[in-house]
């Protein structure tokens, strides 16, 4: 959830809710979701970046996962980490049964389902803290239902048509390289658009 | 499922016939030339080539209510028409509706499809798909059977007026909102509905194991979730078929879980969080009587807007 304030008043709330039932998605267990302790470390200085250098690091994240074929445009710690709607998916089963961590899951190009990451925001960057929150929409078009990896292997996709995630997502970021994720996110219709973005939709290209 | 060849080539054969009708030089639309054209969009879609269709300068395209480019979503996704499907063009708004089956990458849904027509060209594209995976009711297509009376005529003592069609329907909107047993409409004593395929009124739906038929749901307060049915719409009405399409969105706020019928008995909310569904339905109205309601239903986010009506 965020929460906007202006002169000690709230003036937005926008929420995004993983719930049961839905279509397939990682939902973990409430009662045993932890959040790694390092979001709250303050780094030492030398890790800090720049807000506009946060901001970069995330978006290169998205880039890299808009039309995910191999090619990364941001930087990961080695024990980088992704927590997704309460469930590990760079350890431990999902996308982690094809390939473990950040940085290997896009080198190997699993995440080639999603055509565009769109209206991508960025309305919380703690420099003390190495930390971006992002929001944004993971359009999968689903033009295709089957791809290949970077190494050959053949994978289906989950749903075969047209659908979209509404996500929350935010990045822990030490000296330039991002080192925890943690997400939330809902299926909505595809390519709705979000109430508080603009879009940013390059129409030629779609 | 996959593709049936046989009957993807019978609906080829019947469709180019009736798409000839569109460069017929009428001076105005109609109905033929309606079908026409919405027949030709089906035929093009599948070949996903929209070069060909007689666009207006300015088009507004959405599919389950959101807005997109024409060659995105259902046209980008593998997109074949399954069986022929009903056509209901209405000349007098400029809209025609079809109604049927699709597949996306072979896996079928249920397809809700408004077109509208000003001087003989497309200005607006209004799509419903009901996939199987959302958390609304699918059944299997292939058991599907759409009552032959919606494509039958009404005979003439047994007909009313378009005011009188969109007032049966819009009455059965104001009985399910908040549905307390009081009835604003009529239904046949064997009137069914069914939502992307499954029937409502009988068999394993959950509505239909409290209480069976469409009277009798109503009257006993099955549907008390349904907070809202809003931005109705009544795009093509048929005095002498009695049909009547209409476009809605129902809001459930899931501010309980739990509730009673009229009779006492308990009854669960399906889904225990806030949703809304976006809604093509067709009713067939015979005698001044709601006798068969088909339609689509897709699972939307609660109380998004809708893009075509406030």
């Amino acid at each position: 959830m965020r929460i906007k304030v202006e002169h000690n008043l709230i003036t937005e709330i926008e929420t995004i809710v993983n719930r049961l039932p839905d279509m397939p998605k990682p939902f973990g267990d409430p009662d045993k979701v932890t959040h790694d302790p390092t979001w709250n470390d303050i780094l030492p200085p030398e890790q800090w970046r720049a807000r506009e250098r946060l901001v970069a690091v995330a978006d290169g994240y998205f880039n890299t996962v808009e039309l995910n074929d191999g090619q990364v445009f941001t930087d990961f710690t080695e024990d980088c980490g992704r927590l997704e709607n309460g469930i590990s998916t760079t350890s431990n089963g999902g996308s982690a049964s094809i390939a473990q961590g950040c940085e290997a899951q896009f080198r190997l190009g699993i995440y080639r389902i999603n055509k565009r990451v769109r209206e991508r925001r960025y309305p919380l960057i703690d420099e003390a803290r190495g930390i971006v929150l992002a929001s944004g929409f993971f359009d999968h078009a689903n033009t295709f239902d089957s791809y290949k990896l970077t190494d050959g292997r053949e994978m289906k996709t989950v749903l075969k048509w047209p659908n979209s995630i509404s996500l929350l997502e935010a990045f822990k970021i030490r000296s330039g390289e991002i080192s925890r994720v943690e997400a939330v996110f809902t299926y909505v219709p595809y390519f709705m658009p979000s109430p508080f973005a603009t879009s940013n939709v390059d129409y030629q290209t779609r | 499922m996959m593709k049936s060849k046989s009957r993807m080539a019978a609906l080829c054969c019947s469709l180019a016939w009736l798409s000839a009708g569109i460069h017929a030089q009428t001076p105005v639309c109609d109905n033929k030339c309606m079908n026409a054209i919405a027949t030709q969009y089906l035929l093009d879609v599948a070949k996903q080539d929209s070069s060909q269709l007689p666009w207006a300068d300015q088009v507004r395209y959405t599919e389950n209510n959101v807005g997109m480019m024409i060659g995105d979503g259902f046209w980008g996704a593998d997109p074949a028409i399954l069986g022929e499907g009903l056509l209901l063009p209405d000349a007098s708004t400029g809209n025609v509706v079809w109604f049927g089956l699709t597949t996306e990458h072979g896996q079928a849904a249920y397809h809700g499809l408004r077109l509208q027509v000003v001087n003989r060209q497309i200005t607006e594209v209004e799509s419903y798909l009901g996939r199987e995976g959302q958390p609304e009711v699918f059944a299997k297509v292939e058991g599907y059977v759409r009552h032959t009376s919606f494509g039958e005529g009404v005979p003439a003592g047994g007909r009313q007026s378009r005011e009188q069609l969109i007032a049966l329907v819009d009455g059965y909107f104001n009985s399910k909102q908040q549905n307390n047993g009081q009835l604003q409409t009529s239904f046949t004593n064997d009137c069914e509905q069914k939502t992307n395929g499954m029937s409502i009124t009988s068999g394993d739906h959950w509505a239909a194991k409290a209480v069976q038929g469409c009277e009798a749901q109503f009257k006993a307060g099955v549907f008390k979730p349904v907070d809202r049915i809003r931005a109705r719409r009544y795009p093509v009405v048929n005095a002498e078929t009695g049909v009547v399409v209409a476009l809605s969105i129902e809001d459930h706020a899931a501010r309980y879980v739990d509730y009673t019928m009229l009779d006492g008995k308990p009854l669960a909310v399906q889904v225990e969080y806030p949703n809304s569904r976006g809604k093509l339905d067709l009713f067939k109205i015979v005698d001044g009587k709601i006798s068969h309601i088909d339609g689509v239903s897709v699972f939307l986010p609660y109380y998004i807007n809708s893009l075509w009506q406030q």
